[in-house]
């Protein structure tokens, strides 16, 4: 070894101990730890496949119904966010509007709130009894007794209602890219007569289309990985005797949580932990193959 | 001109650099997981790390205050270093081999505790004239103990009492609730303090129930002679008749008796609000909290009986534990002892917890006006201490959490929207939950076996 390549190692190794030992060690501990019983206060104990037979064998009820849970909201609420977020971009990149940073900043801003804030306060908001939505749906003479989060029918659509509010982060992605279109492909398609939605359908979706990947990409990784918002409404409902359907808001992620960290069982968690690290390694995979033929990189 | 490098220098520059960027990550590493601990023993001093519960109540967090500096003032080669420290994050900390010294935990997890708490017995056996076991409520004290080790102390307790809003009781002429109720009495009662409007909408109820968790359903269904596990703990109980009745009696309060609100209705703490003339369990550890928030005069009795026993209701207590690879375990055990003293025990009390030590209960907590504190409700404080005979640690065992929580709780509250009848509940969620058992359980004897880390 060179003295150039010593220096190298030197260089890079408070990343690469990081990385060995933040990363690597953990990910190859939970590998292990998904063949044992492990209480997390005690030995592990190896029980070869049984958590993986556990999961896939329905044994864990919550298995499959948090994959049916994840799955739907994902389906909703994906496509959702990246059209609430488009369009968002879609009108803050109107040129010529005063005070136009203005509304970039107040349509950013709910996401840089805190989850727990929101959370607790999406709850008080969806409340069935004093609640301003069910208020606001009573003044208007509409059915004001809906159980926004208590009933099962409603709390899925609710969280993905929930979800919308936090579309900042890909609306500034959108209206960076919606900035780059080069204008005069709008003029070149104009004079061929192509109206609005042509022009939109034609020029702007396949040239934001990067960004639009990218978007979807980061969207289907984040929607497998709900946990945060769940857990504090899951909390503060309960906390504050207002009901929740557990069923329904029964994400799979949370179910790794309370797998490891109410039930003890850290072998059976590792395990599902590994099945969603494939799901999304294949998902990704697929997303990135059909993205192939529909993304238009410029070269 | 043209310049030249030169290489001597320069790599003299970058491997300092290098080094001095190792250095600094590899010390910012062992600040981190070097316990403080022994950072303050070097100094001198031994430091007791002591992890407690951060409720959200001032004059608690100013007594914790108070006592760690009382202690430290009484032994000054002793640093007390408070770490915030959750349920998880205790967890995790064991499993790091780095939990506090001290750290606070609760009689319901005391079979948890077996593989991380020192067993306290040869301590208090060895103090037991400065202890003074026979000072302490025995069943209390039985609640820390496993496999015939002493694993934790108590410092207040939790008990299931049926709370009632005494104004609205003098205000309807009817008795309060006393020893000799039975499910039927505290129905018919809780019957006539129904109030509905002229819309037929419920705006006033005989009680309130407990939602959400099972401190309420698994009462009755003790009471009424049922069990959730066998003795073994190889299988759940809960489709037997006896078991069936308990949950049908939580049915029928709310959807057939109507006597409560319903999970469904959003009535905000009905109890609190005055909406409800009796709240059935609530914590004791609510008691300040009521005394500051109830616009009205309340009061606490024994449960009802259910039609087998009385005894049923949830009794967990508070308690602290002694980290066992602690290295400062005598002096731990010196600051438990100064936590749960008689002094300390009388200051928990002055904030309004349910005291531990019958001494304390005596002096203090029974005493009328004693220092102006209790001239506030519960008039009938002796309940508190007489219901801990009726009360139950539940079982001590890892699958029930598991068992109330992942199989039980969306079935009941699929019941109480009126979506399955009791009996199908218990035994759809029990033939569930056995299966998971028969896979994933571990029996009493193989958990016995289990080591910790």
């Amino acid at each position: 070894m060179n003295r150039e390549t010593r220096l190298f190692f030197l260089f890079v190794s408070p990343w690469l101990i990081g990385f060995l030992v933040l990363y690597l060690l953990p990910l190859g501990a939970s590998l292990y730890l998904s063949f044992t019983r492990y209480s997390i206060l005690s030995t592990p104990r190896w029980v070869g496949g049984l958590n993986y037979q556990a999961c896939l064998l329905g044994w864990e009820p919550n298995f499959y119904n948090s994959i049916k849970v994840t799955g739907l909201y994902a389906v909703l609420a994906v496509p959702l966010g990246l059209i609430t977020a488009l369009a968002a971009a879609w009108l803050l990149n109107v040129k010529g509007v005063r005070g136009m940073g203005g509304f970039r900043t107040i349509f950013y801003l709910p996401s840089l709130l805190p989850v727990a804030a929101s959370g607790i306060l999406w709850t008080w908001l969806f409340h069935p009894q004093y609640g301003l939505l069910n208020r606001g749906l009573a003044l208007l003479g509409l059915p004001s007794r809906i159980e926004w989060l208590g009933d099962s029918r409603f709390a899925l659509p609710t969280l993905v209602l929930i979800s919308l509010w936090g579309f900042g982060g890909s609306m500034i992605v959108f209206l960076a890219a919606l900035q780059g279109v080069d204008r005069s492909l709008y003029e070149a398609a104009e004079l061929d007569g192509a109206g609005r939605w042509d022009r939109f359908r034609h020029v702007t979706i396949p040239q934001i289309s990067p960004a639009l990947f990218f978007n979807l990409v980061m969207g289907l990784i984040g929607a497998t990985q709900v946990f945060s918002i769940v857990y504090i409404l899951q909390e503060s409902a309960v906390g504050g005797g207002i009901a929740i359907s557990l069923e329904a808001t029964q994400f799979y992620v949370l179910n790794i949580f309370n797998n490891g960290f109410v039930y003890d069982r850290f072998g059976l968690a590792c395990a599902q932990a590994w099945i969603l690290f494939l799901a999304v390694l294949l998902l990704t995979g697929l997303v990135f193959g059909l993205g192939k033929r529909r993304v238009h990189y410029e070269r | 001109m043209k310049m030249t490098r030169t290489p001597g220098r320069n790599t003299w520059g970058r491997q300092s650099g290098a080094v001095l960027l190792c250095g600094g990550f590899l010390a910012l590493l062992g600040a981190v997981i070097w316990p403080s601990g022994e950072r303050g023993d070097r100094a001198g001093v031994t430091v007791l790390r002591v992890a407690y519960p951060e409720y959200a109540n001032k004059p608690l967090q100013q007594l914790w205050a108070n006592r760690f500096a009382e202690y430290e003032r009484q032994h000054p080669d002793v640093r007390i270093v408070r770490v915030f420290a959750d349920w998880s994050k205790q967890d995790i900390m064991t499993a790091a081999g780095m939990l506090p010294d001290i750290y606070f935990s609760n009689s319901f997890y005391t079979f948890k505790e077996r593989l991380r708490a020192e067993d306290l017995t040869p301590y208090i056996h060895r103090d037991n004239a400065e202890f003074r076991l026979d000072d302490w409520i025995p069943e209390l004290i039985e609640d820390c103990r496993c496999e015939g080790r002493t694993l934790a102390l108590p410092w207040y307790f939790n008990i299931a009492l049926l709370y009632y809003n005494a104004d609205l009781f003098k205000a309807a002429g009817v008795p309060p609730p006393n020893d000799s109720w039975t499910w039927d009495d505290y129905v018919t009662v809780a019957q006539r303090f129904n109030r509905f409007a002229a819309d037929g909408r419920p705006v006033q109820w005989g009680t309130a129930c407990v939602f959400g968790w099972w401190e309420e359903w698994l009462t009755h269904v003790n009471m009424a002679g049922g069990t959730l596990f066998s003795d073994d703990w190889t299988r759940c109980r809960m489709d037997t008749p006896e078991a069936i009745r308990g949950m049908a009696f939580f049915h029928d309060l709310v959807l057939i008796h109507r006597v409560s609100p319903a999970p469904q209705d959003g009535v905000l703490h009905p109890f609190l609000n005055g909406k409800s003339a009796m709240n059935w369990g609530g914590h004791t550890m609510d008691w300040p909290f009521l005394r500051t928030n109830a616009r009205f005069e309340w009061d606490v009795a024994l449960l009802p009986a259910g039609p087998r026993t009385r005894v049923g209701g949830e009794r967990v207590s508070a308690t602290f534990c002694i980290y066992r690879k602690s290295r400062h375990k005598e002096q731990a055990w010196d600051l438990l002892k100064f936590l749960t003293s008689y002094e300390t025990s009388r200051e928990w009390c002055r904030v309004g917890l349910t005291p531990v030590r019958r001494s304390v209960a005596r002096d203090f907590f029974l005493k009328k006006n004693a220092q102006g504190v209790f001239d506030e409700p519960p008039q009938h404080r002796e309940t508190a201490l007489r219901a801990i005979q009726y009360g139950v640690n539940q079982p001590q065992m890892p699958n029930f959490m598991e068992v109330v929580l992942r199989f039980f709780q969306p079935e009941v509250d699929k019941m109480l929207r009126g979506q399955a009848k009791p009996e199908e509940v218990c035994r759809r969620a029990t033939a569930k939950a056995n299966q998971f058992l028969r896979m994933m359980g571990a029996s009493r004897a193989e958990l016995a076996k289990e080591r910790g880390l």
